[in-house]
């Protein structure tokens, strides 16, 4: 047993007690350090480390209190239990012991039993408090490397779930940085179509297990943000994702918005988290963004329900997007701020100031203390369209000044018509030439409008002007899917001609689908759009002219050309519609 | 106990019951109340009549037990909910997996 | 005198001996050496009217004795200490022969055991 082989320190300036008492402690097992008076206790104490010390109160010179306050402070945070050797009995100096560091007394004449019970229960006490500071110390030393721990997650973190477009100017956003620490994610891109994509997400529980999560999260939004896939896509995408990676019982709260400024419109998807407000500036009203899924993560894919909602936009729209921690955030009696106050709050305000008016009345309800570690908050104001276009013509100046001249054919079956969005995969190809990267967003538009018109239309044979109002909108895009779903026969042929060199190009796109053409089928409705008419059908044709690009049908309908030429190419290009 | 687990007279129901605030704090207790269940019952209720508040942790220890208890073939029940928990519940869209009331 | 008690406990020798062994003569000499310079010391403390030093020296002896089981001594020592502690060295006066007294009769005891012991 580690107590027989403690250590004493025995100080005591009679010899003859001294010789008594080192004798008694041997034969109980311990092993003896002897000093006759006080320098020689202090620089046996250093020397030797004793488990215990046994000093005598009065000695010649320093005594022993005095002794007593040396080894005290040279023992720092180890405990070392120094029992006085004395016959005083006066209360007064027994209490001059206590204060001096000393934890108990032996009197003369020494008796075996007594030193024995009294050492074997300090020794223990002592043993007990080094356990202790032992275990202080792991548990300093873990909190330590916790702190490192996160410290790099937070670095790796930040590289992958970087804030993307969060800095543009119609965004304002306020995460603390411990928010990832509570699951808070929030990520926003531009896609190529000059479309925004916005996640707010709050994964269950905290530290590095909620953060966890939110690295596939963010990769994959980026990833497919950024190859022109669009919100269900990316959803679905998302919830697959999150549901091969995390255990059962951790999920991802979360709203996901596209705000498409071609359309004037935003859809979201929301599951789990606290309902976002809009403020529509066409009639004033308030819209909350309904919560109408489970959150991600939960359900296996074939269950997932990626639906949708949409709203129409008008610039100036604004909106306010928020994750748990605020509502949590509580004061000194424990009371929680709360989604009522929060609603009634944003009822009073003005649209233009309930960001800081919400934050002012949360610190005012909480106090500084409580809010700041875990708050993700998110505005967003609809910006005019004209604004957005600019990005684009900074790009690629650069290059191969090799020229290039190429053509692609590519025919979509069945199958894959009603599987596969074949974009992204296109416009990535079409990104390899230089000097169309500028613009990749209109390309995109562009090629988005004619194949959703090849396949709606020309071989789902919808009518659109289901999509002039609302409800239709949505009557429209549910029989769309059901079309899609049971589409057995019937194709697409998509053919890209290039020819450029770094100076300017032109690009050629011809699609053609294997329906009636317009003639036949929707004649009315092809001819209205064509026509430049404010039909909502006609939209997108018309965008397509304003973006420059030239547009040919060819008879019945069902085949269309579009030519895109830039920079100095030789052939100057005018719009014209050509339905013969 | 903030935790309680009882059966009906039938012995074909586990009744779990949460006190207090249903969150990280409860977590083994609340997997105890069913993983130490010495029978399978038939179904299961979940009863939050003394609960005060539910975060999303406690979703996540609903969504373990609906797992325990077979996933889609489960039959839970969450009953006598306070209107801000039931509130939590739906915007989660829990009544996709859960009965509520 | 002769029937007063005997100056030094016998059960308390006799621990001592089996504790010590073969070093009780040593413990025994050592005794008696620091005692006499013990002695010394209370009767200059006495002659030069110095209480602290009274006090001093009869609580070293006092623990000294008490461990030796000489209990006759360590009481006088303890009744010595506590006048130097009161600063009554006039009081303490007369206790100097009884101590020398209780002294060689404890040390007549050790050195009697000593010798039995070779």
């Amino acid at each position: 047993m580690s107590r027989q082989k403690a250590r004493i320190l025995v100080v005591e300036d009679s010899r003859a007690d001294r010789m008594l008492l080192t004798a008694l402690l041997r034969r109980q097992g311990y092993s003896v350090i002897e000093a006759a008076d006080g320098p020689a206790a202090i620089a046996q104490f250093e020397a030797a480390r004793p488990d215990l010390v046994l000093l005598d109160v009065i000695m010649p010179g320093m005594d022993g209190i005095e002794v007593a306050r040396v080894i005290c402070d040279a023992a720092r945070r180890r405990f070392v239990p120094i029992i006085f050797l004395t016959a005083l009995q006066e209360p007064a100096a027994l209490a001059r012991c206590l204060d001096a560091g000393g934890v108990d007394f032996l009197t003369k004449p020494y008796h075996d039993i007594i030193l024995k019970a009294k050492l074997g229960v300090f020794l223990r006490m002592a043993e007990m408090q080094r356990q202790l500071q032992r275990q202080r110390d792991e548990i300093a030393r873990h909190n330590e490397r916790l702190l490192q721990e996160q410290e790099v997650a937070k670095v790796v973190y930040d590289k992958v779930a970087h804030h993307g477009d969060l800095d543009l100017p119609h965004i304002r956003y306020l995460q603390s940085p411990l928010a990832l620490f509570n699951g808070d994610v929030l990520l926003a891109a531009r896609g190529p179509t000059g479309n925004l994509l916005v996640l707010l997400g709050d994964f269950t529980g905290h530290g590095l297990a909620a953060a966890i999560g939110a690295m596939p999260l963010a990769q994959t939004f980026y990833a497919m943000a950024e190859k022109g896939f669009r919100l269900r896509d990316i959803i679905r995408e998302l919830n697959l994702k999150l549901h091969a990676v995390l255990p059962p019982g951790v999920f991802c709260c979360a709203t996901a918005i596209d705000f498409d400024s071609n359309e004037s419109a935003l859809h979201y998807w929301s599951g789990g988290l606290p309902e976002g407000v809009m403020y529509r500036v066409a009639d004033g009203a308030r819209l909350r963004l309904r919560s109408r899924h489970l959150p991600l993560g939960i359900r296996p894919p074939e269950q997932f329900d990626d639906r949708c909602e949409r709203i129409v936009l008008t610039p100036g729209d604004r909106l306010l997007l928020w994750s748990d921690g605020i509502l949590e955030a509580a004061n000194a009696a424990g009371e929680r701020y709360g989604e009522a106050r929060l609603l009634a709050l944003i009822g009073q305000e003005a649209p233009l100031s309930w960001f800081d008016a919400l934050l002012r009345d949360v610190e005012a309800f909480a106090g500084t203390g409580d809010r700041g570690d875990d708050v993700s908050l998110l505005e967003i104001t609809v910006p005019d369209p004209r604004e957005l276009e600019p990005a684009l013509v900074a790009a690629a100046r650069g290059g191969s000044a090799e020229p290039q001249q190429w053509q692609l054919s590519f025919t979509l079956l069945p199958a894959s018509l009603r599987s596969l969005n074949p974009l992204p995969l296109l416009l990535h190809i079409l990104m390899e030439v230089p000097g169309l990267r500028p613009y990749s967003s209109r390309l995109f538009t562009a090629l988005s409008e004619l194949y959703a018109n090849a396949l709606e239309h020309g071989l789902l044979r919808l009518d659109s002007s289901l999509k002039s109002t609302g409800a239709g909108f949505s009557q429209y895009y549910a029989e769309r899917d059901r079309r899609l779903a049971q589409l057995e026969e019937g194709s697409v042929v998509l053919q890209l001609a290039y020819e450029g060199d770094c100076r300017g190009g032109l690009l050629e796109v011809e699609l053609q689908d294997s329906g009636a053409g317009f003639d036949a089928i929707t004649t009315r409705h092809r001819i209205t759009a064509l026509a430049g008419s404010t039909a909502y059908a006609g939209r997108g044709i018309r965008l397509l002219e304003r973006l420059g690009f030239e547009l040919t049908y060819f008879p019945p309908g069902n085949r269309v050309r579009l030519r895109f030429p830039w920079g100095e190419w030789p052939a100057p290009f005018t719009t014209r519609t050509e339905s013969n | 106990m903030t935790v309680t687990a009882s059966w009906s007279a039938e012995g074909d129901e586990l009744t779990i019951a949460v006190e207090g605030r249903f969150d990280f704090s409860v977590h083994q207790a609340f997997r105890r109340a069913y993983e130490e269940a010495p029978d399978t019952p038939r179904s299961y209720v979940v009863d939050l009549a003394r609960a005060t508040y539910l975060d999303s942790s406690a979703l996540g220890m609903l969504l373990l037990l609906r797992d325990h208890a077979g996933g889609d073939n489960a039959d839970i029940s969450i009953v006598n909910s306070n209107e801000e928990i039931l509130k939590v519940l739906t915007v989660s869209n829990f009544d996709q997996l859960f009965k509520l009331s | 005198m002769g029937s007063e008690q005997p100056a030094l406990d016998r059960e308390i020798v006799g621990e001592l001996q089996a504790l010590m062994g073969g070093d009780f003569g040593m413990l025994v000499n050592t005794f008696l050496t620091d005692s006499e310079q013990r002695i010394a010391a209370i009767e200059a403390a006495l002659q030069q009217q110095d209480p602290e030093a009274l006090r001093r020296a009869a609580h070293s002896f006092k623990g000294s004795a008490a461990n030796l089981g000489a209990a006759g001594l360590s009481e006088l020592c303890r009744q010595l200490e506590e006048y130097g502690r009161d600063g009554r060295v006039d009081a303490a006066q007369p206790l100097l022969p009884a101590l020398q007294q209780e002294y060689s009769r404890a040390r007549a005891q050790l050195e009697t055991l000593l010798a039995a012991a070779g």
